[in-house]
């Protein structure tokens, strides 16, 4: 892929996009990620009743035309408790993603560019964190530092760079290799300038095809430390532990725990779909 | 067998990693560990006596240097605030349970993961090839614990093939509750894997030995198995032993979905007692396995790859 | 016209991928004749040879013309290494390969194995053939190559550059062990190289390839001393001959 050129032109990027309209995946997943984007965004205007308005009455009530997923233990309309979750989940996994997404990025520039010692040092760093089980260590850093929203926070912007890293460091080693980046160098850019003028933007397309797969395994994360009591506590909204305190009726009344898991798997197939789309476009696979 | 001695070598500073990340996690809690630990309503005595018994009060250092040796001398990973016994026993009372869990899961994976790229590798492009490439996207998607649910759901109510949740009391039993476990662990393991297999089989069904075979009139189904798969097996073992790392995360929390009494729920049961050790014994245990079954990943390639060997 | 037991005609080859490769190639092989291709890189040699065998790459396909082949063929090729298994020991993969062709069982295919290795003159073959291909030197690879073709007991063997990888004095001994093989069995040859002065060594007559088709056919000696093309021309004037060096004075 050619460096970024620095005329601010609109006909490469309406150029760009008519390519990316012709990949299905892309199409498909942006429908389906602004679909639940907006409806997450909307959810105050797009929810048809309050999500904690309790109406012990008229609980446990299968799908039907006044309530399109029943209602829980506590009458409260699943769909509307749906859509309010997800605004609180898709929120904390977006916000989540950004650090990791810079020390990733960040981490791989230097650890590609540098190699020697720097990249060593670095590389065993790496296997050591990778040495973790993914969601052991999770658990484990919430534990210590707390259960909510800022848990999963501090715990994947401690882990969460590694993978990204790992990609972008092998892109930037390849680019090196390339030899135009040594012909910059020489040129007279300091090291600094060459990363950020000459490797970032080549590694940029990646690093976002990362991204989106970073959102997608946060936001499972932090649906599943809901699930286990250990991510966003009540009253706050969220689908794990939606899921979790439905278990109980999953073979009575299937409806309470299984819809927000379905909630969670059109989100993260929009991100899935997205990621491959980008991937496709730019060349990437 | 030189290059063992060098993987092994390898995985020597990464074990000591390992044991000094446990270690730092008592000490990323923002306050005093003791108080996190005990909870809001304990006593400045009681507060003050956990601080000596964890060893809280010496220097980091000194700290550091002690769960080191005790680790590596003593195989002592510390004691349960709960029930006062050695870390190490508890762990081993329960992780036969998870050991076959996610032994299963493995067997299942490969089950699942070794066909379907298959098809998708020799109908390139064709119709069966993207309907295997979807199964990963949505695969990636679904949460486990969720899945685990919904195949309760299928399997165990409505179907009522399987038990769902324990582990039952007759010989038999053991595996048969284990099947819809390991078969979530498995589902959520295959989408990376059916990828990446996918991949290296591609690129050997184009390689240059595959044309002499074709060259020799070799049957395609022979060339497949005899030399294909044995080719593209090397990189997707060591692909299997990274994703195990994975995979023991994602079997504690099934453990939890379906009741099951081994090493997670251990954790989880730690978790709320607020029995520190335990938890932090449990994350170094599930490290050190993965930097083992690394190990074994690389004595598998060898045994597969004369090249290796030779070097 | 049809081709006798060896013979192989060509006529009107086309080749395409997205774009057309080879643009309409006539060739005639006789039984028994050693028929040398020769050209640069993406003159479209080593895809001719392909088309004959029925292997084009994935991508691409014949576009028109046609192939007849009398008898069986074989093919050897240029770089050893990435074209045998890497985790098979030869012998067995020679023993498959015999089996494949002839049946029987197990240890049969392993003594024609054996003898095969000896026909390709490999020394020691009962060590050779439990070692694996990174084991080997070059030229012995080369040899196992041309065993599994031979194995096929072919009438007719195309050799794709098959000494290009191969150090000069291998080189050597490599084309007199094909020379050998083609006198002893009444083996048709077509050899394709980059290396006029290989072919002119080996081959009866010469074909010049150029972008896709063949500029000029004839025996290998009016090819050398009388080129009627200009492209022809300038392939006999790049063999490099060893310079004239003045004689140092001996004291």
């Amino acid at each position: 892929m050619s460096t970024v050129s620095a005329v601010a032109a609109p006909r490469p990027f309406v150029r760009w996009l008519r390519r990316a309209l012709r990949s299905p995946a892309l199409v498909a997943g942006a429908f389906l990620l602004a679909f639940m984007v907006a409806v997450s965004v909307l959810a105050p205007v797009v929810a048809p009743y309050d999500p904690e308005t309790q109406n012990l009455g008229g609980g446990l009530a299968a799908p039907s035309a006044s309530h399109w997923f029943g209602t829980d233990q506590l009458g409260r309309d699943i769909l509307s408790r749906v859509i309010w979750a997800g605004r609180t989940d898709l929120r904390i996994a977006v916000l989540a993603a950004i650090i990791p997404f810079i020390t990733g990025l960040v981490v791989g520039l230097v650890s590609g560019y540098s190699g020697g010692r720097v990249d060593w040092v670095i590389g065993r760093v790496v296997d050591t964190f990778v040495a973790f089980p993914f969601y052991v260590l999770i658990i484990a850093i919430v534990f210590a530092v707390g259960t909510g929203e800022n848990g999963i926070f501090i715990a994947y912007a401690l882990v969460g760079w590694i993978s990204s890293a790992r990609v972008i460091r092998a892109k930037t080693k390849a680019l090196c290799r390339e030899g135009w980046v040594g012909a910059a160098y020489g040129g007279g850019l300091s090291h600094p300038r060459v990363v950020a003028r000459h490797l970032l933007p080549n590694v940029l397309p990646q690093a976002v095809v990362l991204l989106m797969t970073e959102i997608l395994l946060i936001m499972v994360a932090v649906v599943t430390l809901g699930y286990l009591g250990l991510g966003v506590q009540p009253p706050t909204p969220d689908w794990g532990t939606m899921i979790s305190d439905g278990q109980l009726f999953l073979a009575t009344k299937w409806w309470i725990p299984s819809l927000p898991g379905v909630a969670v798997v059109i989100t993260g197939v929009g991100l899935s779909l997205l990621g491959d789309g980008l991937a496709d476009v730019w060349r990437l696979r | 067998m030189r290059w063992f001695g060098r993987s092994l070598l390898a995985a020597i500073p990464v074990a000591l990693g390992v044991v000094v990340c446990v270690f730092l996690l008592l000490r990323i809690v923002p306050g005093d560990p003791a108080r996190m630990i005990l909870g809001e309503q304990a006593t400045t005595a009681s507060i003050d006596a956990l601080r000596e018994q964890l060893g809280l009060n010496l220097p980091v250092g000194q700290q550091l240097l002690r769960y080191l040796v005790g680790v590596f001398t003593r195989a002592d990973i510390g004691t349960s605030l709960v029930t006062d016994q050695p870390v190490l026993a508890l762990i081993a009372s329960r992780v036969g349970v998870t050991l076959l869990l996610v032994g299963l899961a493995v067997v299942f994976t490969v089950l699942i993961a070794v066909p379907l790229a298959l098809i998708a590798a020799t109908h390139k492009d064709g119709p069966l090839d993207h309907v295997v490439r979807i199964f990963p996207t949505i695969g990636m998607a679904m949460p486990a614990f969720w899945v685990g649910l919904i195949l309760i759901l299928v399997f165990g109510v409505a179907l009522r093939w399987l038990p769902v949740g324990g582990v039952g009391t007759s010989p038999a039993d053991p595996l048969r509750s284990l099947i819809l476990p390991a078969l979530t662990v498995a589902i959520g393991m295959s989408p990376p894997l059916i990828r990446s297999l996918r991949e290296q089989l591609l690129e050997v069904l184009d390689a240059d030995f595959v044309v002499t075979l074709k060259a020799a009139r070799l049957g395609s189904v022979s060339i497949l198995v005899r030399h294909v798969l044995r080719n593209a097996a090397v990189p997707a073992v060591s692909l299997l032993g990274v994703n195990v790392a994975y995979l023991l995360g994602g079997t504690l929390v099934i453990e939890k979905v379906f009741a099951i009494n081994g090493m997670g729920a251990l954790l989880f049961s730690s978790i709320s007692t607020r029995d520190f050790p335990v938890v932090q014994g449990i994350t170094l245990v599930s490290a050190m396995g993965v930097v083992v079954i690394s190990l074994v990943t690389d004595l598998l390639v060898a045994a597969l790859d004369p090249r290796i060997r030779a070097a | 016209m049809s081709v006798g037991v060896g013979g192989l005609a060509v006529t009107g080859l086309r080749i395409s991928g997205e774009t057309e490769l080879v643009h309409g190639v006539d060739l005639a092989l006789a039984p028994g004749e050693a028929l040398g291709i020769v050209g640069e890189s993406g003159s479209g040699k080593t895809l001719t040879l392909r088309a004959v065998m029925g292997l084009l790459p994935r991508g691409l396909r014949v576009s028109g013309g046609t192939v007849e082949a009398g008898g069986r063929v074989a093919m050897i090729f240029q770089d050893p290494l990435s074209y045998l298994d890497p985790m098979t020991r030869v012998g067995t993969l020679l023993g498959e390969i015999c089996r494949a062709h002839h049946g029987g069982s197990v240890a049969s295919a392993r003594a024609r194995a054996r003898e095969l290795f000896v026909d390709v003159r490999l020394p020691d073959p009962d060590t050779l053939l439990r070692r694996y291909p990174h084991q080997l030197s070059g030229g012995q690879r080369q040899r196992v190559l041309l065993a599994i073709a031979l194995a096929a007991q072919p009438d007719i063997l195309l050799c794709d550059e098959p000494t290009t990888a191969l150090d000069v004095t291998v080189q050597a001994e490599v084309l007199a062990l094909l020379a050998e093989l083609r006198a002893r069995r009444g083996l048709s040859l077509l050899f394709v190289s980059h290396d006029l002065a290989v072919v002119a060594s080996l081959c009866d007559r010469v074909v010049v390839f150029r972008d896709g088709l063949a500029v000029e056919t004839g025996p290998t000696a009016d090819i050398v001393n009388r080129p009627t093309q200009t492209y022809t021309k300038a392939l006999v004037d790049a063999v490099l001959p060893l310079p004239a060096l003045a004689e140092v004075d001996s004291e």
